[in-house]
């Protein structure tokens, strides 16, 4: 090869290296001088082949594209540029040739090659200027149209949409084509949670198709996801389970299509209540790709369900590091917003970390990226009623606490000035009795929505103009956090379900009180902070206590002190229950009253019994017992001692209504701050410890001075009352005050901000 | 004597398919949480040792 030629590519590199946005016109004319046809391309092979291989990647990528552009017909020009675009993003000037060629000559491989880049802006560009005529015919391009436009162009998105799947069902593309189109397809459909049309596109394809084996096996692999996916949401996980299963799947090599594969399945046991199995499976996903935080945080919650603490810190190392790395590389921003709801609760409440909370936040954020910006609707005298339309949504009105706290709140809402929707989401029993309290409450504007998608149920809400969305989910279990994304009310609160922030633009306002959102862990929302002059939570003055119970019909002891810890059995951690069991060893005359576990769970802790030689008779379990039951035996218990990180939500509640002293730990996270935060709301700041070293000492004290825990009880029942922790009528009043605050302030045109309601 | 409920239909279904699969240590994991669920897993250990 010619020194002169040597010389020039550098030169490129240079100009390159200098500013990639202008194409180095003079010295790639200088490249080829006079030389024409053959002889001119034959340069640019040399030249390119030169300038791979002492590593000028940028400089072969241009070099490439240049003689594609000088020779479109050329297949090996073609073939070069292929490769070395999917080798890494080119620069800058790269695109301004590309913007040229693809529009004349939507080459499939090339754009096959670019869309390892897909979330680059020049991509996109250069798909949006090909004409509709050439979209429609290629399954591929198509495909990324409908990508772009879905944050784009939400009304051109679902006509493409309906495009698609038209032409997928007439089958309009090669069987390749057709399969890119479905993944893509069933992506956009299943965070609109739109899984009757994922079964019906996927069951065709995978049935009628004669020849799949033109698909690739990873590519085929997906759409089982899809459709397994689509039949478990649509309450048929054990189907699921037999269309996503592959021979021998843990002998399966190692890859990240395979961790995807175990992990599905893994999800799928989850739905059918396999902690254990689903556990170990989430394991192995999180050791074959230990970039993907998903498995990593669901095997740690499993795991801590059933008290199964062997793996318990290596996990928390590993599911750390990996959720310190941003989500949205590539094409992972595509499947970011469903990473960040499979993380968000574990990381919420099983740590008590304002840095994880931060990073919880960024997360949430490159998830956002995923969705198009919302537009708030403007004040609109003429559709406004004279009553505030406030919509509830969640999948708990059922015995579930979300229930038990809002029952009450229902039934006292004004209804001469406020209008109120429930959206139910979740598949509940109909004659549940909150449910029913709560569908009283409401009448006829109690919806059940389970079989709806979001954009139906956010259509709904639109169309009935509603004010106010109250979510009531968050990132928590069967919910659908990205229902509200196209903004269908025009404010949009983040309530009660979820312990922290939806980190998404489209929710404006996160309720919490004086004491759970302090200057420290404010940075952690992206919502601004509403505080009520009260504890945040709702209560229900109307609840119902049965008075049958006593000490022997709960197996209790006549005498000695009940130590009472009735939080979920995942809160518990192995530090506090050996510090519980040491209390047992240390007081003679104290038993420990814990909610009953169930498989694994019960038989791990009876193994830690054991191996303390407590007699079993002082650890009591408390078998699960209808709402009203519960809240009547909650009164034998002497003290309460509170889980942490993750600390008693409505059970501290639920205790403090007994007038029971409980004990807690005052996190810096909202979540592990909301026991804290009842007791300081009723003024009893002695119960709050700093430190786990503190909370131990609060709780022997209690046991050792009887005197004590009856005048806290005595306080606890003065306090409640005079602070009107348990007063409906006054939370409701609160409440409705707060709800048209934030909506004269929409009213007048102003932005959301922070704010303290006052009494 | 403690009288155990027997485990549901789709798990026998669920068995038959991961032991035709060759999954069959997914399987017994399957049963072992089911055991200490305190279900009659009798007939699906029947399953696993055909």
């Amino acid at each position: 090869m010619d020194k002169r030629l040597r010389r020039l590519t550098r030169e490129i590199e240079e100009k390159l290296t200098k500013n990639n946005k202008v194409v180095p016109e003079r010295e790639l004319r200088k490249l080829v001088l006079n030389l024409k046809g053959e002889q001119y391309l034959k340069t640019l092979f040399l030249a390119t082949k030169h300038a791979l291989e002492n590593k000028m990647l940028r400089t072969a990528q241009l070099l490439s594209v240049y003689a594609v552009e000088k020779f479109p017909s050329n297949t090996d020009a073609m073939a070069n540029l292929e490769v070395l675009l999917g080798l890494s993003p080119p620069p800058a000037c790269v695109w301004i040739i590309l913007g040229k060629i693809l529009p004349k000559n939507p080459d499939k491989n090339l754009i096959l090659a670019l869309t390892k880049h897909t979330r680059n802006p020049e991509t996109e560009q250069i798909i949006d200027d090909i004409p509709d005529k050439i979209i429609n015919e290629s399954g591929l391009l198509l495909s990324f149209k409908l990508e772009n436009s879905r944050k784009k162009s939400p009304e051109k998105y679902t006509k493409l949409v309906l495009l698609a799947q038209q032409k997928c069902t007439e089958r309009a593309f090669s069987t390749p084509e057709t399969a890119e189109l479905i993944i893509y397809l069933c992506e956009s459909l299943l965070l609109e949670g739109r899984n009757q049309e994922i079964q019906q596109l996927t069951k065709q394809f995978i049935e009628e198709t004669n020849n799949l084996a033109q698909v690739s096996p990873e590519r085929l692999q997906i759409i089982k996801t899809f459709k397994s996916t689509s039949e478990a949401n649509l309450g048929n996980p054990f189907i699921a389970i037999k269309t996503q299963i592959v021979p021998s799947l843990l002998n399966q090599p190692a890859s990240p299509t395979n961790a995807r594969l175990i992990y599905n399945i893994a999800l799928l046991m989850t739905k059918i209540d396999l902690r254990e199995t689903s556990a170990f499976l989430y394991r192995k996903a999180f050791e074959m790709d230990s970039s993907m935080p998903a498995p990593g945080f669901h095997a740690l919650y499993q795991t801590s369900h059933s008290c199964d603490w062997e793996h318990r810190d290596d996990l928390t190392a590993k599911c750390l590091s990996a959720f310190s790395t941003p989500l949205a590389a590539g094409k992972g921003e595509r499947t970011a917003a469903r990473v960040i709801a499979s993380c968000a609760f574990t990381a919420t409440t099983l740590f008590d970390s304002l840095d994880l909370q931060q990073q919880l936040l960024a997360r949430s954020k490159e998830a956002s990226a995923h969705f198009p910006t919302p537009i708030t609707r403007k004040f609109d005298n003429k559709i406004s009623s004279g009553k505030l339309r406030i919509a509830y949504l969640s999948s708990d009105f059922y015995s579930h606490a979300t229930a038990f706290l809002l029952s009450g709140l229902f039934e006292e809402h004004d209804q001469n000035k406020f209008e109120i929707h429930v959206f139910s989401y979740g598949f509940n029993d109909v004659n549940d009795p909150f449910r029913k309290r709560i569908r009283d409450a409401v009448g006829h504007r109690f919806l059940d929505v389970s079989r709806w998608s979001d954009d139906a149920i956010a259509a709904s809400i639109t169309n009935q103009n509603i004010d106010i969305a109250v979510e009531l989910k968050g990132y928590t279990q069967n919910s659908r956090p990205f229902l509200l994304h196209k903004k269908p009310a025009p404010i949009q609160i983040n309530f009660l379900g979820f312990p922290g922030s939806m980190g998404q633009s489209y929710i404006d306002y996160f309720i919490s009180d004086q004491y759970t959102v302090t200057p420290d862990n404010r940075a952690q929302f992206s919502e601004k902070i509403v505080k009520l002059p009260i504890f945040y939570q709702p209560p229900d003055s109307n609840r119902n206590v049965s008075s049958q119970s006593s000490k022997k019909s709960n197996n209790l002891p006549e005498t000695g002190i009940i130590l009472g810890a009735f939080n979920s059995i995942y809160k518990l951690t192995p530090e506090l229950f050996s510090f519980w069991l040491e209390l047992l060893e240390n007081y003679n005359d104290t038993y420990l009253w814990l909610l009953e576990p169930v498989g694994g769970a019960r038989r791990r802790l009876l193994e830690l019994i054991k191996s303390c030689k407590i007699s079993r008779e002082r650890i009591i379990f408390a078998p699960f017992v209808e709402q009203s039951e519960h809240i009547e035996r909650l009164k034998f218990i002497d003290i309460f001692m509170d889980t942490y990180p993750c600390v008693g939500h409505t059970t501290a509640t639920d205790v403090l209504f007994r007038n029971v002293p409980l004990v807690t730990i005052a996190g810096e996270t909202f979540a592990s701050r909301v026991a804290a935060s009842a007791l300081f709301h009723i003024d009893c700041p002695e119960l709050i410890a700093n430190s786990f070293a503190e909370y131990k000492k609060i709780i022997k004290k209690l046991i050792e001075y009887p005197e004590l825990r009856a005048e806290l009880r005595a306080k606890i029942q003065t306090n409640t009352k005079a602070k009107e922790l348990f007063n409906t009528k006054k939370y409701t009043s609160i409440w409705e005050q707060t709800l048209e605050i934030l909506h004269n302030r929409w009213k007048e045109g102003k932005q959301p901000e922070d704010m303290e309601i006052l009494r | 004597m403690e009288i155990r409920k027997k485990a549901d239909k789709n798990y026998l279904e669920l068995i038959k398919t991961l032991v035709e699969s060759d999954n069959s240590s997914i399987a017994e994991l399957i049963i072992d949480e089911l055991e200490d669920k305190g279900l009659n897993v009798e007939e699906l250990k029947n399953i696993l040792d055909k």
